[in-house]
């Protein structure tokens, strides 16, 4: 369903983004790893439509599209959902009534009727039990004084709202406590289908204990060096980046 | 000297026939206020940028009008200004006042709900049937030496409402004033100057809410005549009372808005004043208060929301006199195209206003590179045990939140207004009365539209 070949990207003039390439089938799960700096969040905010990244060189394809022709909204409508590193406080914006913005833009695209307040607030309930999420900061604004968890959960429950066909989760897992990451996980589980392809960015292999991906790739200075099963996130575990690094360097020199 | 008239501002020439022609109207205690009034004026004229006070608001272009007042033999025509987008809950009632350049317009008024001993007239009623209770008040909250424009209006004015509540008066009275620009033709043409005067007495205990709507009806006269609304409202606000104000500012760009509100306010009493501006080429709001009583408190609340090349200017100044009094002041700017804003806050704690609890906050959201804000906080503090703080920002949409709600699949239009939205909420949340909160709502609403 994804498919990036050869992708480059700048920002500021820096080259972050130094030909990648991936492909993502549906009903696939692939964990993306990588060291601080590596290139993990451009990737996701360039496939999510940042503009402030500049795709030099390469292609991204998604559901048989030119996904880098698309604004960040119709990227959303054709299943396009970022789990946010860092998710943006919006004082203000209430979250019932964002959520309820975005999921209507989301129907109306696909043909169908906007939900009204009765239907949407039953849907909106069965998903925050899943992710064990007070009704409560429905009400409040989006992501205004949460806790790093919460907004966590926050981004997995829009997840789970929206339903989208691929799901990039941008270290949905950093800092969350181990009830808070069996709640994500949960979430990201339930929406887990043959039609649905994820992109799981971690640094952590604990994660991949309750998301069990069927892909893992080393992302590094801008390429991935290395790809394989499951496995190779307990590799990377108990070997350190080094050891990708490494090989890495070796594969250059030569 | 020869052709002294010559060098007479256009006001003071103007001020010379209406004396003139003026039969003995009014008790003799008003005409000598008129002419001190004048002679105040006079001093100092048409402010110019170099007044610190209007450094940034130029309204040099006064000087240079040719002035029609209204008068008894103007042909009325309120046109589209006289439907108020501000329609009331159907529970409430509400008395409705409407002044057309000034002057009472009985027919498109309706005053007849007023609750026992509520009195709501026209400010000329009251002067011409010589009652002696205007006196103590007129003038006496917002003084001719203050204020160039305040002199302006109280040499000039023709009507207004008088608004007095008495002691223990246990409804709350709703007061609708609609002002109207540009509706009166008579023999000189279209008037284009006009000075509302409002005073508003509350006594013990009083509760009232006013709508002050400014909007005018000049289609069809030439683009480069200008207009003047210069309003002054005086509000006496007594123990335990509360006034809520509404002012807003809606019209045409041909309009200079300059406008005075003064209020005095008496231990445990309390002002709601929220300002929403959107019309007027240039909309100047003077809100002095002063807190005399302890335990008084006041929430001045305003929405400036400008475009093209509009000028929005708010001068406050809060005087904390006695201890133990609360102001909040809370002020929002929306500037697109090449508009601008000022912000001038002044708090005054004079030395006996210990356990003094002051906020002000002012914020600018600037929609394109053409505009500008101008923001001074101006706090003097004599007394030491005061609670007092002051922020100011001047920003754009963020584009990180832009961008959060766009990867939601909101589209960039819809992003932008529900940020816009958002900078504006808490202001527009505080609007008690749910119309005006609807009003400012589709305000805000209109500038990202065009
Ligand atoms: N908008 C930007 N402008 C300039 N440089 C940027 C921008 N965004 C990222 N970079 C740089 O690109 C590099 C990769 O950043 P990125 O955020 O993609 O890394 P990451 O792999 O997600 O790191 P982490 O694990 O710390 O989240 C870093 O050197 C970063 O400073
Ligand atoms: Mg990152």
């Amino acid at each position: 369903m994804l498919e990036i070949k050869n992708l480059h990207v700048q920002a500021d003039g820096n080259e972050i983004l130094k030909g990648l390439s991936l492909h993502v089938g549906a009903g696939e799960v692939h964990a993306i790893m990588g060291p601080n700096g590596s290139g993990k969040s451009t990737l996701a905010n360039v496939l999510a439509g940042r503009e402030e990244y500049e795709v030099t060189d390469g292609s991204v394809e998604f559901l048989g599209k030119d996904l880098l022709e698309l604004e960040p909204e119709e990227r959303a409508h054709l299943g396009v959902f970022l789990a946010f590193q860092y998710p943006v406080e919006i004082p203000g914006v209430n979250n019932t009534y964002f959520l309820k913005a975005a999921l209507n833009s989301m129907r109306k695209e696909r043909g169908e009727s906007e939900l009204d307040a009765v239907d949407f607030l039953k849907l909106v309930r069965e998903k925050l039990k899943v992710l064990h999420m007070e009704e409560s900061l429905l009400s409040r604004p989006v992501n205004e004084g949460f806790s790093g968890g919460e907004k966590k959960r926050n981004e997995v429950f829009q997840m789970a709202v929206l339903e989208p066909k691929l799901a990039i989760l941008d270290e949905t897992d950093s800092g969350l406590d181990i009830d808070a990451l069996k709640d994500v996980a949960a979430g990201v589980n339930a929406l887990r289908s043959p039609d649905r392809g994820f992109l799981v960015v971690t640094h952590y292999q604990r994660l991949l204990d309750y998301i069990v991906p069927d892909f893992v790739h080393v992302l590094y200075k801008g390429q991935i060096v290395k790809s394989g099963g499951k496995e190779l996130a307990l590799e990377l575990e108990a070997k350190g980046y080094s050891w990708v690094e490494e090989q890495a360097l070796a594969a250059e020199s030569k | 000297m020869t052709h002294v008239q010559d060098t007479l501002h256009p006001f003071a020439l103007r001020f010379e026939e209406l004396e003139a022609n003026r039969s003995a109207d009014g008790p003799e205690w008003t005409r000598r206020l008129r002419r001190a009034a004048m002679a105040a004026f006079s001093e100092v004229g048409i402010p110019t940028p170099k007044h610190e006070e209007w450094k940034y608001t130029d309204v040099r272009e006064l000087d240079r009008m040719t002035l029609v007042h209204a008068d008894e033999t103007s042909v009325l025509d309120a046109g589209p200004g006289s439907v108020s987008p501000l329609q009331a809950g159907s529970d409430e009632t509400i008395l409705r006042v409407v002044l057309l350049d000034g002057r009472f317009a009985p027919t498109l008024s309706d005053l007849s709900s007023a609750p026992a001993g509520v009195r709501v007239e026209p400010l000329s009623v009251v002067l011409r049937e010589g009652r002696a209770e205007l006196e103590s008040h007129l003038g006496s909250v917002a003084t001719i030496e203050d204020h160039p424009f305040v002199a302006l209006n109280t040499a000039f004015f023709q009507d207004g409402v008088h608004i007095f509540v008495p002691a223990g008066c246990k409804e709350r009275v709703t007061v609708h004033v609609v002002h109207i620009a540009g509706a009166s033709d008579s023999s000189g043409g279209r008037a284009n100057v006009s000075h509302p005067r409002n005073l508003y007495v509350l006594g013990e205990s009083a509760e009232v809410r006013v709508i002050e709507e400014y909007s005018s009806h000049d289609e069809g006269s030439p683009s480069d005549r200008i207009f003047l609304t210069n309003p002054v409202t005086e509000a006496v606000i007594g123990p335990n009372a509360r006034l809520e104000l509404y002012k807003v500012a809606r019209e045409s760009s041909q309009v200079f808005h300059v406008a005075g509100t003064f209020a005095r306010i008496d231990r445990d009493g309390h002002l709601d004043a929220h300002n929403v501006s959107q019309g007027g080429r240039l909309v100047r709001n003077d809100l002095r208060v002063e807190l005399v009583g302890s335990g008084g408190g006041c929430v001045l609340n305003g929405l400036n929301v400008a475009n093209g090349r509009q000028l929005m200017d708010d001068h406050t100044e809060i005087v904390h006199a006695v201890a133990h009094c609360a102001s909040r002041e809370y002020y929002r700017s929306v500037l697109s195209d090449e508009s601008q804003g000022v912000f001038n806050g002044k708090v005054f704690v004079r030395p006996d206003a210990q356990k003094t609890d002051g906020i002000q906050s002012n914020n600018a959201l600037v929609l394109s590179p053409k505009a500008l804000m101008n923001t001074k906080p101006q706090l003097e503090i004599y007394a030491d045990d005061v609670k007092c703080t002051h922020g100011a920002t001047i920003g754009q949409l963020d584009p990180d939140s832009l961008f959060y709600l766009r990867s939601r699949g909101i589209d960039a239009e819809a992003a932008r207004r529900m940020l816009v939205h958002a900078f504006a909420s808490d202001v527009v949340d505080r609007m008690a009365w749910e119309p005006m909160r609807v009003l400012a709502g589709s305000i805000l609403d209109e500038t990202l539209g065009r």
